[in-house]
């Protein structure tokens, strides 16, 4: 498995310094907009959901374009294992992008910034926990080309379904119903609603996986 | 003798193709050669030897051990027609995954093929050209210490002078009693200078299993005029190709006529023949 989750990580060269630089830069917006509690780092939080999604897609993209799949299930190494080092490799990605939000906020706070809080950054890691746990399985089952459309659609409708939904309200000139909505979100206690997510959201991953392995064993490479 | 691979009974159906053998030994210790046209099997009975495909049913053993065995692959060795990492990867990248691949992973065997093969560490594979991305796969297919190298059109598209580099290290590889090679090939001439025996599979069906010496002389290519062609008991051609003036005919050894001038046949003019024979039997 070692090797598997090393390749893996290896691949993320190519992705990892554009990442890389894009996180510097919202940063550095982050930094110019210090004192905006709105603003501050909640952009570069969101930046690091976006690389935790996109790093493990680009490592499938590279992973098929050269034919890994092939190479890597005549290693002396079980597919259950190969589609579990992927998902371990999520976690390290992950890991590794909270810890780099952490550090960010707590310089930001020393410096007299408004930090994002626990949930500025609990919250896209619960969303990224959701995002590969629906992305991977499809990837396994239809490859990277043909499951781009799919993923798009994944990421984009649920924010689409809310503006459309705002829209509606605002054209009958019953905004009050979304207003009530989201009144409603605002009441339910965070801890023990992040708690449940959090719950949730690591099911997901594993029920995810077990989902991946067994379309990958039935798979021909 | 024991076996390198054992196949019984293998059928894999795509539909509009199905690879059926029946019975297949490799024993240990030999280069065995497999030979074939485009689409024939080749590469769907290495993928079934290598569990990279879901078979309909037949068993498959690597040294004695089921080939679903993650065990099995422990002592093979494979290299593709490609070189199957990521083109921003390193030589090293590539040592760094498969040393956490291979329990039996060898560091200074690995280097001694980086030196042999004049091989940069730190450039990466997409400044590679075909043959040092093929020699680097050989690399990192022997530095384990593999019993069974299987290899899948490994030399095509390769220079004959780094052909014939590699074939000398598969030659080197074979000198261990209990190392065997599996190498499918386009290239008839590399087959003929290495293998020992050679397997023939057209349309998903083994034609011919033999020892490569046996083969040679068990067939002979006649060259005869269109009059001497109608003296030929038909059903001892076993292939036939013709031009205006005549044909050559592929007919086993002991049943070339008395006074017709034959000559050895080569792998390829068998192959070739048969093919044809069977092409036009079948219309």
């Amino acid at each position: 498995m070692k090797g598997i989750i090393t390749k893996d990580l290896l691949g993320m060269k190519q992705v990892g310094m554009t990442m890389g630089l894009l996180m510097l830069f919202y940063l550095f917006l982050g930094f110019m907009n210090m004192k905006d509690s709105d603003g501050g780092l909640s952009y570069f939080s969101i930046m690091a959901l976006v690389i935790n999604v996109m790093v493990p897609l680009s490592c499938a993209g590279y992973d098929e374009q050269c034919g890994w799949d092939q190479f890597g299930a005549a290693l002396p190494v079980s597919k259950n294992k190969i589609v579990a080092c992927r998902y371990i490799v999520g976690l390290i990605v992950m890991g590794f992008t909270a810890l780099v939000v952490l550090a960010a906020n707590l310089i930001f706070a020393a410096f007299g910034g408004t930090p994002t809080g626990f949930l500025g950054y609990h919250i896209p890691i619960l969303l990224t926990v959701f995002y590969i746990a629906v992305m991977t399985p499809i990837i396994y089952k239809f490859g990277v080309q043909k499951s781009r459309f799919i993923i798009i659609a994944v990421m984009i409708v649920p924010s689409m379904l809310i503006a459309a939904f705002g829209m509606f309200a605002a054209r009958s000139g019953d905004e009050s119903s979304m207003i009530d909505a989201f009144d409603a979100l605002s009441a339910v206690p965070v801890l023990p609603a992040v708690s449940v997510a959090t719950v949730i959201a690591a099911v997901m991953y594993i029920l995810s996986m077990l989902l991946s392995m067994r379309i990958y064993s039935k798979k021909e490479l | 003798m024991s076996n390198a691979i054992e196949i019984k009974n293998l059928v894999k159906n795509y539909g509009d193709f199905t690879l059926s053998i029946d019975s297949l030994e490799i024993p240990c210790g030999c280069i065995m050669g497999l030979v074939g046209s485009n689409g024939a099997g080749k590469s769907t009975m290495i993928k079934s030897i290598l569990d990279l495909i879901t078979t309909d049913s037949g068993e498959i053993t690597i040294n004695g051990l089921s080939n679903k065995l993650q065990a099995s692959r422990e002592d093979v060795g494979v290299v593709f027609d490609e070189i199957k990492f990521s083109q921003v990867f390193t030589a090293s990248d590539v040592r760094l995954v498969l040393k956490g691949a291979y329990k039996n992973w060898d560091d200074a065997l690995w280097s001694q093929y980086i030196e042999l093969f004049r091989l940069p560490l730190k450039k990466k594979l997409k400044d590679f050209s075909r043959g040092m991305k093929m020699k680097l796969s050989l690399a990192a297919a022997l530095a384990h210490h593999p019993k069974l190298l299987i290899l899948d059109e490994a030399t095509s598209g390769i220079d004959p002078v780094v052909r014939d580099e590699i074939l000398d290290i598969f030659l080197a590889f074979i000198q261990d009693e209990q190392h065997t090679i599996l190498a499918s090939s386009h290239i008839i001439s590399d087959i003929e200078k290495a293998a020992d025996y050679v397997t023939f599979i057209n349309n998903g069906k083994i034609v011919f299993c033999e020892e490569k010496d046996v083969l040679m002389e068990k067939y002979r290519i006649v060259k005869c005029g269109n009059e001497e062609l109608d003296s030929v008991n038909a059903d001892d051609i076993v292939g036939k190709r013709t031009n205006t003036f005549g044909a050559e005919l592929l007919m086993l050894s002991d049943r070339v006529p008395e006074g017709f001038v034959s000559a050895k046949a080569g792998i390829e003019d068998i192959m070739l023949m048969i093919i044809k024979n069977e092409a036009a039997r079948q219309q």
